[in-house]
C-alpha cells in the first residue's frame, strides 16, 4: 500500500534557486548533476551537504553564440541557500573544461521563479 | 547605492563587459612589468581604447614579479610616475620585507606563496600600516586549487586575517580574472570570502571602501614630489 502524503506542516521546507551555467564545452545532464553535487561535497563535506538536500529540478540548454549556456533550477532546504550558492560559486573547472555558475535568484515556488526570471 | 570595485583583472573586453553587467563601478587592469617595459606604447593605446569603450572607471596598474630586491626597487622607481597603481608579487621573506618598506607600492599580492605561514609577521604588518600598503586576496588563487592545496591557502589567508584584525592593515578582495569564467558578481565575491575567517561586513568593505581609499591615494601619489611633499592645485 502506498504511503499517505505528509501534511504540509511536517514536510521539509524548501527554496528554489535559479542558475545560469556557462561552459567551454558541451555538457550532458549527468555531468551537470555531478558538477553541482561534487562542488557541495568538496567544500562542505558529506554531513553538511546532506543537510542542504540538493535536488536538481530542471536543466535546459540555451542558445548562445559565444559559449554553452545552461539554465538550471535546483531545490534545497530552506536556510541553506547561502551555503549552496557559495558552493556553486566555487565551481572552477570540470575535467579541463572551464565553467562558471551565476546565480539568478531564489524563490519559494517554481512558478514565481519562472515569472521573475523565465528560466524553464 | 553601493559602489563595487574589482581590482586585478586582465585587459580583455569580455571581462569588462561582464563586470558592467554585474554593476561594478570600477576596475583596475594589471599588466606585467616586463611586458610593459617592452611594449609601453602599445599597452597605453590598448588601455585607452578599453577605457573609451566602457562606462567603468578603469585604472592602469602594473604587477612586478621580481625575486631580486634591488631590481624590484629599480622597477618601482621607473614605473612610479607612469601608472596609477603598483602591485608587487610577494613570496620570499626578503621580497615581502622590501615591499612592505616601499611606500610607492600600493598592493602586495600573495605574500604566502611557497611558505608554511602567511608570510607576514607583526613587524611587517606595522610597516604596511605605516606605508599605506594593502594586501590583495585573490579569489581565483583559492578556487583553482583543490583538496590539500586549497586547505593550505585558506589556512594561510586565515593567518593573514588574524594579523589584519590586530594591526588593521588594509585588505582587498579581487577576482583575479583572466577570462570570462573567472569573473564573479559582488555578491558571490562576498560569499566566497566566507570560506575564510573573514567577517561579512569586512568582506563588503574589501570590495567597496578599501579599494576607494587606494584610488584616493593615486592623486596623492601623482602630486607628490618627494616623500612628504606634494603640490596642491587650486
Amino acid at each position: 500500500m502506498k504511503l499517505k502524503i505528509l501534511p504540509p506542516t511536517l514536510r521539509e521546507k524548501k527554496r528554489y534557486i535559479g542558475l545560469k551555467m556557462y561552459s567551454e564545452e558541451n555538457l550532458k545532464k549527468e555531468e551537470i548533476f555531478n558538477i553541482l553535487w561534487n562542488s557541495i561535497i568538496n567544500i562542505y563535506g558529506e554531513i553538511e551537504s546532506s543537510k542542504i538536500n540538493l535536488w536538481i529540478i530542471d536543466t535546459s540548454k540555451i542558445e548562445n553564440k559565444k559559449r554553452n549556456q545552461y539554465n538550471i533550477v535546483v531545490k534545497c532546504q530552506r536556510g541553506y541557500e547561502t551555503e549552496l550558492i557559495t558552493a556553486f560559486n566555487s565551481i572552477y573547472r570540470y575535467k579541463k573544461n572551464r565553467l562558471v555558475v551565476h546565480t539568478i535568484g531564489t524563490s519559494g515556488t517554481i512558478k514565481s521563479l519562472n515569472k521573475k526570471y523565465k528560466l524553464i | 547605492m553601493t559602489i563595487f570595485y574589482d581590482f586585478n583583472i586582465a585587459p580583455k573586453e569580455e571581462i569588462i563587459e561582464t563586470l558592467e553587467k554585474f554593476d561594478f563601478k570600477g576596475a583596475c587592469i594589471f599588466y606585467n612589468s616586463q611586458k610593459y617595459f617592452e611594449k609601453e606604447n602599445e599597452i597605453k593605446k590598448s588601455f585607452d581604447q578599453l577605457n573609451e569603450s566602457t562606462k567603468l572607471d578603469l585604472y592602469q596598474g602594473i604587477v612586478i614579479n621580481q625575486t631580486n630586491p634591488q631590481l624590484l626597487r629599480k622597477d618601482v622607481q621607473r614605473l612610479y610616475k607612469k601608472v596609477d597603481l603598483i602591485m608587487a608579487n610577494g613570496g620570499e621573506e626578503k621580497i615581502n620585507r622590501i615591499i612592505c618598506e616601499t611606500p610607492q607600492i600600493d598592493i602586495i599580492n600573495h605574500p604566502y606563496l611557497h611558505k608554511r605561514n602567511s608570510g607576514i609577521n607583526h613587524v611587517l604588518s606595522k610597516l604596511m600600516v605605516e606605508n599605506n600598503i594593502s594586501v590583495n586576496i585573490n579569489l581565483t588563487e583559492i578556487l583553482q586549487h583543490r583538496g590539500y592545496f586549497k586547505a593550505k591557502i585558506l589556512n594561510q589567508i586565515n593567518q593573514l586575517l588574524m594579523l589584519q584584525r590586530k594591526y588593521g592593515f588594509r585588505t582587498i578582495l579581487s577576482s583575479g580574472s583572466e577570462s570570462f569564467y573567472d569573473v564573479r558578481s559582488p555578491q558571490s565575491m562576498i560569499l566566497l570570502s566566507q570560506l575564510t575567517d573573514m567577517d561579512i561586513d569586512y568582506a563588503k568593505k574589501c570590495i567597496t571602501q578599501n579599494p576607494l581609499e587606494i584610488i584616493e591615494n593615486i592623486t596623492i601619489h601623482q602630486e607628490s614630489i618627494v616623500q612628504g611633499v606634494r603640490i596642491i592645485k587650486d
